[in-house]
């Protein structure tokens, strides 16, 4: 959600869909496929996965933004379990202003009460 | 010495963060020892290897699939449980998971602080296994009780635990001064120092240190939440 303030300030409309594969097409971020590869690729923490990927990203970015990226993509890694975990919601102002993009990127399907009415 | 042998380069704030993330692993925390800490993370380690958690990750309800662990660590059960359903399928825990995990006995300021503490360590084994790193080794536990100091600054906000209560001002980045994320683990004061020490290095929601745009922070950010099922 914070990319799409991200779009806001710069004046720049994404494809949020992309993120979440509710819809196809390139999201509208410069090198957006070297860095997905690698986000995933960490997440997957399959070594074969990741040193193809940043193999890619180093030659594609350069070797510093390739470890800001493994580092943005660990920590979210990490944040995101606290999140699961805890069963948080979404902060009131953000609640409030995204419920349109939500609904297009799909992102209520993660939602407690969703997984609750289908994993039991 | 962490990333010793690592080819690219490791920025200070990232590699100091790091090592007093490991230093505080041994140390005695609120609700367990650093004995219990260090099991809890060798436990963690160890929940990619479980049988039953990759029938669960395959099962359409990871919640129709009964059977034991295979644990690693002297832990009770509900503390193995709560380590690898958070390591192996964190998108798929539900507050009806969380409701008997209280039940069995585990107190809210104990799940917190293994949230707390499994989730510092996936920042940690993710990083050094997304630069080809070995994983660090913990260390040896130091002697000593858990403070079990309780924080009642706790409001409930609709979460399945209550959240710091903190200020709530409305910022230019469009959260607040303190969002949600960041008073989830307010039962356990030490364990949100413990993780944002760690997670500040490498995320900041303004003035980032990093050779990358902000819109490809955030795609990155947005990506990995996705892939984690994570609806904040």
């Amino acid at each position: 959600m914070l990319l799409r303030r991200s779009g806001e300030k710069t004046e720049k409309k994404f494809n949020l869909a992309g993120i979440t594969g509710a819809k196809t097409g390139d999201i509208g971020v410069s090198d957006e496929g070297v860095l997905v590869a690698l986000a995933e690729a960490v997440v997957s923490a399959d070594s074969g996965q990741i040193k193809v990927a940043r193999n890619a990203a180093v030659d594609c970015i350069g070797e510093e933004a390739t470890v800001d990226v493994i580092g943005i993509a660990a920590a979210f890694n990490g944040i995101t379990k606290v999140a699961n975990a805890t069963g948080l919601p979404l902060d009131d102002a953000t609640e409030s202003s995204t419920q349109e993009m939500r609904e297009s990127a799909q992102i209520d399907l993660y939602s407690d009460s969703y997984k609750s009415k289908i994993l039991g | 010495m962490l990333y010793q042998d690592q080819p690219l380069p490791v920025r200070r704030s990232v590699l100091d963060s790091h090592r007093s993330a490991y230093e505080t692993f041994t140390r005695p925390g609120t609700w367990f020892t650093g004995d219990e800490k260090i099991s809890i993370l060798r436990e963690a380690r160890h929940a990619s290897q479980c049988t039953l958690c990759l029938k669960r990750k395959n099962a359409l309800s990871p919640f129709a699939v009964k059977g034991q662990h295979d644990a690693l660590e002297k832990l009770s059960e509900n503390i193995i449980d709560v380590i690898h359903r958070l390591m192996t399928d964190s998108g798929r825990l539900t507050e009806t998971w969380f409701r008997s995990v209280i039940e069995s006995g585990l107190s809210r300021e104990e799940y917190v602080e293994i949230v707390g503490a499994v989730s510092t360590l996936i920042i940690l084994d993710s990083f050094a296994t997304g630069l080809g790193s070995d994983l660090a080794s913990v260390g040896e536990a130091q002697s000593g009780e858990p403070s079990r100091v309780t924080n009642d600054n706790v409001l409930d906000c609709g979460a399945w635990v209550p959240l710091f209560n903190l200020p709530q001002e409305a910022t230019d980045t469009g959260l607040p001064t303190a969002p949600n994320i960041f008073r989830a683990m307010g039962l356990v004061p030490s364990a949100i120092e413990h993780f944002f020490g760690v997670m500040r290095a490498h995320y900041g929601l303004s003035n980032m240190d990093v050779g990358i745009s902000r819109s490809q922070v955030e795609l990155i950010a947005a990506r990995v939440s996705a892939l984690n099922q994570c609806f904040y």
